[in-house]
């Protein structure tokens, strides 16, 4: 039980830390001017704003100069069109490969499932050249473009959810004079909602805290996730716990939020 | 005669309308997939072949088989500044796949007693998921400020306790990576795996509860089986590790001496020497295919025994 206890501890006490850091000034954090001690891990003596005041003026990302506004809209802004763009393509392919018999299906299906085996490292130089030819690097339709997949493990949940869904809603539509689209629109989607709805939470959290991508394909816009590792070079701990609480702050009330729906839907249960 | 033809005529006017109905779903099928399929073809499928290309060209795109070249000759070459510098990313790559089978390991024995629900699980469910949902980038730099000798625990240590886990060319400078992934991996593998030994039938656990089988006898003979679909797509993860581990190895050692692993290597070459990255891209996809498939199948023989 210690075991449980100590480690949940362990993995909340770098909120409290960043917390309690951003709210002090850097001579009291580091033991300067009046302060004879430093205060690296107590709450601050005097609480102050001026690390968040700090973040909104002028942060510097390598060459780039930026605030925590700024990245604030390059996170938002790539990870809401990243999240719909990406579950858009995997809805679509994961309904007609789920429901439809047709020629090539079995091979597709296949194909993708075994690629999913190979890692993505040899890929990357080609699409770092492909992307620089067609212009697309620190462009959002690049980023778009480039994290559109519609196959990945999302793809055979949102299949399998579609699998369940009885054929007998979409006959009886047809019969009503629906078409596939319509079908697929307002009967099939609403029906598997709760597998779409988890996944683009989790798609968004993903792309919200990705790094990779956006340091390598998006650099002049830096996003939180990006900024923060950088910003850690060029500024002090306080400013940057200011900056790390304003990133966590969203997320948190998101999973407060939506806790249920994500543990439930992702966790439990396994794989059969 | 013309009740004959009349049944004809509907017969034909089903088959095409029939006909239409097919081509409509066609139609619908192709549309849907045209681009998921064609997004697969040029970031996986183009990507992989043109990289296979490029590996085989210099900058200017003339034929070369250089870039292979630099590989093998430099393989075991020792650099004055990092040593076998290509054995060394390998056997630290291996290493931090063997330590992510470990995390599951681990998570495997602790999931069992979440699994025998143990009192404050629900909170313990919450918690342990928030390193998958906040950026890895803020839990690696908290990770670093609470493990620094200057901003972090190390320094209530007497001196001759100190070290600095972020020292190049330490060991403890090789330990940073692994030990960070456990301490953030293990609260989603139990919560995982957790999740999976739900599945297992109460009624089979409480027969064996009535014939006195012990909880070791219980986790290895009933639970393991039965999560053993959900332990695979684990170890299978920890296998690709091997091969992709690059985020926490940027911020956390910056690939400094003896901390690079393959994807790191190859990821620091893109965008300044591509046909060089392409070539160990490949060479690297040539191992870790069939090491991946081994693996998968070792896993599935062991599945097999168990109905799998």
């Amino acid at each position: 039980m210690a075991i449980f206890i100590i480690y949940a501890i362990s993995l909340v006490y770098p909120f409290v830390y960043l917390l309690a850091n951003s709210f002090k000034s850097y001579s009291e954090f580091a033991g300067l001017g009046d302060f004879a001690t430093a205060n690296i891990f107590g709450f601050p003596t005097r609480w102050i704003w001026d690390n968040f005041i700090k973040a909104f003026n002028e942060l510097r990302v390598d060459t780039v100069k930026t605030n925590i506004g700024l990245m604030y809209l390059s996170s938002i802004t790539l990870a809401i069109g990243e999240t719909a763009v990406s579950m858009a393509m995997t809805c679509c392919a994961a309904y007609v490969l789920a429901r439809f018999d047709f020629k090539g299906k079995k091979f597709v299906y296949n194909l993708v499932l075994v690629t999913s085996f190979i890692p993505a490292i040899s890929s990357l130089p080609a699409i770092y050249t492909f992307m620089d030819n067609t212009k697309l690097i620190n462009t959002y339709i690049g980023m778009l473009i480039l994290n559109a997949a519609a196959f990945g493990g999302p793809f055979l949940f949102i299949s399998s959810y579609f699998k369940m869904i009885p054929w007998s809603f979409a006959e009886s539509a047809q019969m009503d004079g629906a078409g596939n689209f319509r079908i697929f629109t307002t009967i099939m989607i609403p029906l598997a909602k709760n597998g779409i709805i988890t996944f683009t939470i989790l798609k968004f959290l993903g792309f919200w805290n990705d790094y990779w991508y956006p340091q390598l394909f998006y650099s002049d816009y830096p996003t939180l996730a990006v900024g923060i590792a950088k910003i850690t070079e060029t500024e002090r701990l306080p400013v940057v716990s200011a900056v790390m609480i304003m990133a966590i702050v969203p997320v948190l009330i998101f999973y407060a939020i939506f806790q249920k729906k994500l543990l439930a839907n992702t966790l439990d249960g396994g794989l059969k | 005669m013309m009740k004959k033809r009349g049944l004809n005529l509907n017969n034909l006017s089903l088959t095409r309308e029939k006909r239409k109905i097919e081509r409509n779903k066609l139609a619908f099928v192709w549309l849907l997939l045209v681009l998921p399929l064609a997004h697969f073809a040029i970031f996986f499928l183009f990507s992989n072949v043109y990289s296979l290309v490029m590996s085989f060209q210099t900058e200017t795109g003339q034929f070369t088989l250089l870039n292979y070249k630099h590989f093998f000759e430099n393989f075991f070459v020792k650099q004055e500044v990092g040593g076998y510098v290509y054995i060394n990313a390998i056997l630290y790559s291996f290493f931090l796949g063997f330590n992510d089978v470990l995390l599951v390991f681990i998570s495997t024995i602790l999931a069992y007693f979440i699994f025998k629900k143990i009192p404050g699980r629900s909170i313990f469910r919450v918690v342990y998921f928030l390193p998958s949902i906040i950026a890895m980038t803020i839990y690696i730099m908290v990770f670093k400020y609470l493990l620094n000798n200057d901003t972090g625990f190390p320094q209530f240590l007497p001196d001759f306790l100190k070290f600095d886990m972020f020292k190049a060319g330490t060991f403890a400078n090789k330990l940073a990576v692994p030990i960070y992934c456990l301490w953030v991996g293990t609260g989603y593998n139990v919560l995982v795996i957790g999740g999976a030994m739900s599945n297992v039938s109460p009624e089979i656990l409480e027969n064996a509860k009535l014939e006195g089988v012990s909880g070791v006898r219980e986790l290895f003979d009933i639970i393991l089986p039965t999560i053993w679909p959900t332990l695979t797509v684990s170890f299978i993860g920890s296998i690709g590790v091997v091969f992709t581990l690059f985020v926490q190895v940027s911020l956390l050692t910056g690939g400094a001496m003896g901390t690079q692993t393959i994807a790191y290597m190859i990821n620091s070459l893109v965008g300044n020497d591509n046909n060089v990255a392409a070539a160990l891209g490949i060479i690297f996809t040539v191992v870790a295919i069939p090491v991946i498939l081994l693996v998968k199948k070792c896993l599935d023989k062991i599945g097999k025994r168990w109905g799998y």
